[in-house]
């Protein structure tokens, strides 16, 4: 939540993050290049670096694809996702590092173009064992490459959340291209079974996880029907926890369904941020807050507090007898709904 | 994320499920399995008298390297036998081959750390086992040079002289 742009705005949490990150990475690489340069004297140092920065890419890419469904079944690694982006933007960065020393090595001393030489120098794109690999991995480091660059809240701002997002799931067509880089191209000569044994179970992860997730999102996509008054009834009041929101599926997308001070607000889930549940997030300090990146809002009107400027949609509630009702019309975002009281007798329950 | 996006991803994941399992299995399993990238490559079936003609323990790149030059029976061309004692230490090894010059020709020098001019690839040398190269038929003078791809310079060179 920024008035302005900055590159980064730093804080405590950030600089902890991007200084483990960074630790994590250089350990990684002398890790990997002591062990391979005692095990397999025959490598070079070329070729080793050139692994080590490979695999770390690569397994780096993995932890990015494993944060969003880990977070989204169980709670607790939620942390993970306040600074997914610059742990994309390592990851893009490792990659180019690979993808640069595979240029010089192998592409740099002819009297072609090193990138020509990428695109030109083998075509056989229907043999398997031969197949032209490297263009696999370069296509995936445009990608990441692009998301990267546009991973700043400039971006996020300009193109909408929604753009933003569906551009960003270019990832998983990069993620696919990847694996087929690493299995048409290192393991067609590294044949030791470990290395298909383990690329098979960070494959098996992945898809494992995120159609687990899917799955679970899909259940708690289902849409409540409304009533002959057109309001929807969501929830009884006793199910809420207080400050804390539940969430439901009206007129095709979700929205949040707050507790608090023995009032009952609504508002659209979707953070203006990243399109993080806010349902899924708390009140704090008498504002929704984001369990995402902290972005806030007020119950009533969906507005952030000044300076801030961003707003989500607003709905209608009431409370009859223990249970919440709302109607599934959007307000237009930031408009203010007076919070639906709750009985007396209800707010005990609760 | 909204519920368009969220369809999406889950048919994504859907079409990954189905694709990326067979494509692994079909590239892990039509691997060759003599690997298509330029291995160590031995030349041991190089028939050679039974006694070296000279053997020469010398010192290069802070290895010893033990030197014997063959005599091939069967034709004219000769072979040459190199084992490094202990890993060169440098990557991307490479032997080359240098005729030394005729009567009459200067020699074909190379600046300090490069290849002599009309240098002949004989191969990678790499490990530690005993390999054999050709020479170039008719040539047994000359200078031998193992030339580091990886740092770009001659790291040993020796002189055969019969
Ligand atoms: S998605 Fe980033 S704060 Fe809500």
């Amino acid at each position: 939540m920024s008035v302005g742009y900055r590159a980064v705005g730093w804080n405590r949490q950030k600089k902890l993050y991007d200084g483990s990150l960074l630790g994590g990475i250089a350990l990684y690489l002398a890790l990997f290049v002591t062990l391979a340069l005692a095990l397999f004297s025959e490598a070079t140092l070329e070729t080793i670096l050139l692994r080590a920065l490979g695999t770390l890419a690569f397994l780096l890419l993995h932890v990015v694809l494993s944060i969003g469904p880990l977070a989204r079944l169980d709670p607790r690694f939620l942390p993970w996702l306040y600074n997914r982006r610059h742990l994309g933007v390592a990851t893009f960065g490792v990659g180019l590092a690979h993808g640069v020393f595979a240029l010089v090595q192998f592409h740099a001393l002819g009297d072609e173009n090193p990138l020509v030489s990428v695109l030109a120098s083998n075509t056989r794109f229907t043999s398997i064992s031969s197949f032209p690999f490297q263009q696999l991995g370069l296509f995936a480091l445009l990608v990441l490459f692009l998301m990267a660059a546009t991973s700043h809240d400039f971006w996020l701002r300009n193109l909408t959340a929604p753009v933003w997002k569906a551009l960003h799931m270019l990832v998983y067509a990069a993620y696919g291209a990847l694996v087929l880089h690493v299995a048409l191209g290192v393991l067609q000569t590294e044949t030791h079974p470990l290395y298909g044994v383990l690329l098979g179970l960070g494959v098996s992860w992945i898809l494992a996880l995120h159609l687990v997730s899917g799955w679970r999102e899909r259940a708690r996509d289902r849409e409540l029907a409304a009533g002959r008054d057109g309001f929807v009834d969501v929830c009884a009041v006793a199910e809420i926890p207080e400050k804390r929101a539940r969430v439901a599926t009206l007129s095709g997308e979700r929205v949040a369904v707050f507790k608090h001070e023995g009032r009952i607000s609504v508002l659209s889930n979707l953070c203006q941020h990243q399109n993080g549940p806010l349902g899924e997030g708390r009140i704090i300090d008498g504002l929704v807050t984001c369990p995402w990146h902290g972005y806030q809002y007020k119950p009533a009107c969906g507005r952030s507090p000044e300076p801030f400027t961003e707003r989500v949609p607003t709905f209608r509630a009431r409370v009859v007898k223990g249970r919440v009702l709302v109607d599934p019309r959007p307000l237009p975002a930031g408009t203010h709904v007076e919070p639906a009281p709750i009985e007396a007798g209800e707010a005990l329950h609760g | 994320m909204i519920r368009a996006l969220r369809v999406r991803h889950r048919a994504v994941f859907l079409v990954l499920a189905a694709l990326l399992p067979a494509g692994l299995a079909v590239a892990l399993g039509s691997r060759r399995s003599v690997p298509p990238s330029p291995a160590p490559v031995e030349i041991p079936e190089i028939a050679v008298s039974s006694t070296p003609l000279r053997t020469a323990l010398v010192g290069g790149a802070g290895v010893a390297v033990l030197a014997r030059f063959w005599d091939r029976t069967e034709s004219a061309a000769a072979v040459l036998e190199l084992r490094a004692e202990r890993d060169l230490g440098a990557p991307d090894v490479l032997l080359y081959w240098a005729p030394a010059p005729r009567a009459g020709e200067t020699g074909a020098t190379g600046s300090a750390g490069s290849l002599p001019e009309g240098s002949v690839l004989l191969g990678p040398f790499v490990g530690t086992s005993p390999r054999r190269f050709h020479l170039p038929e008719g040539q047994d003078r000359g200078l031998v040079a193992l030339y580091s791809l990886g740092h770009q310079r001659v790291i040993w060179s020796w002189e055969i002289a019969p």
